[in-house]
């Protein structure tokens, strides 16, 4: 190897190593209380779509650690409306319940009508929250 | 043989550079930036510039290697996404459950060291947070969510 390949070979090492550092991966019934109000259609949609990820005995520690419904009402207020403001954004957007999910139980994941309740209602509780 | 292989990546290499990679544009004048309308303890100021504001601001201090591809596609795509997701520099502009949502995630994703992503340290030592300074910025995120609910 002359000095020439020695240098680029040094210089592409370094681009790949730094390349290589980029690229590393950095992802029943509830309690409603004084702070929020579930209603009856709201639960049953919670139920049938969300409850059995997002509860306290769940299985799937991801889904549990982010929000359990069951504690919804237990939080302090600042958390509750942040936890109600991303129910609306995953429900706009389209990310919950998660595809696999959906796949595997198409009649378990809300309908328009049901997605479009749920995001009014969060809505709501959020307003009467921060106004 | 060994010398053709290094020659031929070399050039693409090269040829690679002249592809643009759209690094987001650095502002410097931000009205709306949180650390300067809020009374951020100067700690915690301190750590979201040298650990956070990089990827989540306007005000992102390229390093020399971000011109150079293909690591210019990375630190493109990070800070792109890292300001779509949540920019410091537009705070003031966001309603407040949305500010209540930023804190909580913020908690979540620092107490949990999702963040800063793993990459950025490795090239920023001053990005390299303690358990300690973790548990001071979520500690700060739950502070400061009560006094932005109280608003
Ligand atoms: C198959 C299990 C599963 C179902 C069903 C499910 N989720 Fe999730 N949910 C998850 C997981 C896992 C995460 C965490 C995703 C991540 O971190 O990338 C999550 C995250 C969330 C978050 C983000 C919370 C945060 O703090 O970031 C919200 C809000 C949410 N889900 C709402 C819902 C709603 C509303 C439903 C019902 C319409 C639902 N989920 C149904 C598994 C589920
Ligand atoms: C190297 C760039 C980079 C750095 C440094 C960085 N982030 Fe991020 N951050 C990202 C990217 C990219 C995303 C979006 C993709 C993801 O979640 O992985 C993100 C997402 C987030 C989110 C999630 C927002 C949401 O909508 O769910 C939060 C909160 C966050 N970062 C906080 C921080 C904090 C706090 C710091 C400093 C302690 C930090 N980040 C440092 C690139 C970065």
């Amino acid at each position: 190897m002359n000095k020439f390949t020695g240098l680029l070979a040094g210089a592409l090492l370094s681009m790949v190593v730094l390349a290589g550092f980029t690229v590393i991966p950095p992802t029943a019934s509830y309690p409603a209380g004084d702070e929020l109000d579930i209603p009856e259609n709201i639960n049953a949609i919670f139920k049938n779509s969300c409850y059995g990820c997002h509860n306290s005995e769940s299985k799937n520690e991801k889904a549990k650690k982010k929000m359990k419904i069951d504690k919804l009402a237990g939080l302090n207020k600042s958390k509750l409306v942040a936890k109600l403001n991303k129910i609306v954004k995953e429900i706009e957007e389209g990310e919950m319940p998660p595809e696999k999910f959906a796949a595997k139980y198409p009649e378990r994941v809300p309908s328009k009508e049901d997605q479009q309740a749920l995001i009014n209602w969060a809505k709501g509780e959020v307003d009467k929250l921060t106004q | 043989m060994a010398r053709r292989i290094l020659l031929g990546l070399a050039g693409i290499l090269l040829v690679m550079q002249l592809i643009p990679a759209h690094l987001p544009e650095v502002k410097t004048a931000n009205p709306e930036d949180l650390l300067a309308n809020n009374p951020v303890p100067e700690e915690i100021a301190a750590m979201l510039q040298n650990t956070c504001y990089d990827c989540h601001s306007n005000e992102t201090q390229y390093p020399w290697y971000a011109y150079v591809a293909p690591v210019s596609f990375l630190v493109a795509s990070d800070t792109r996404e890292g300001r779509e997701h949540l920019n410091f520099s537009a705070w003031q502009s966001l309603s407040k459950a949305d500010k209540l949502e930023a804190l909580d995630d913020i908690g979540e994703e620092v107490a949990e060291g999702e963040m800063p992503l793993k990459v950025y340290p490795l090239m920023h030592a001053q990005a390299r947070l303690s358990e300690e300074d973790r548990q001071a910025l979520v500690t700060w995120a739950e502070e400061f969510a009560e006094k932005v609910f109280e608003e």
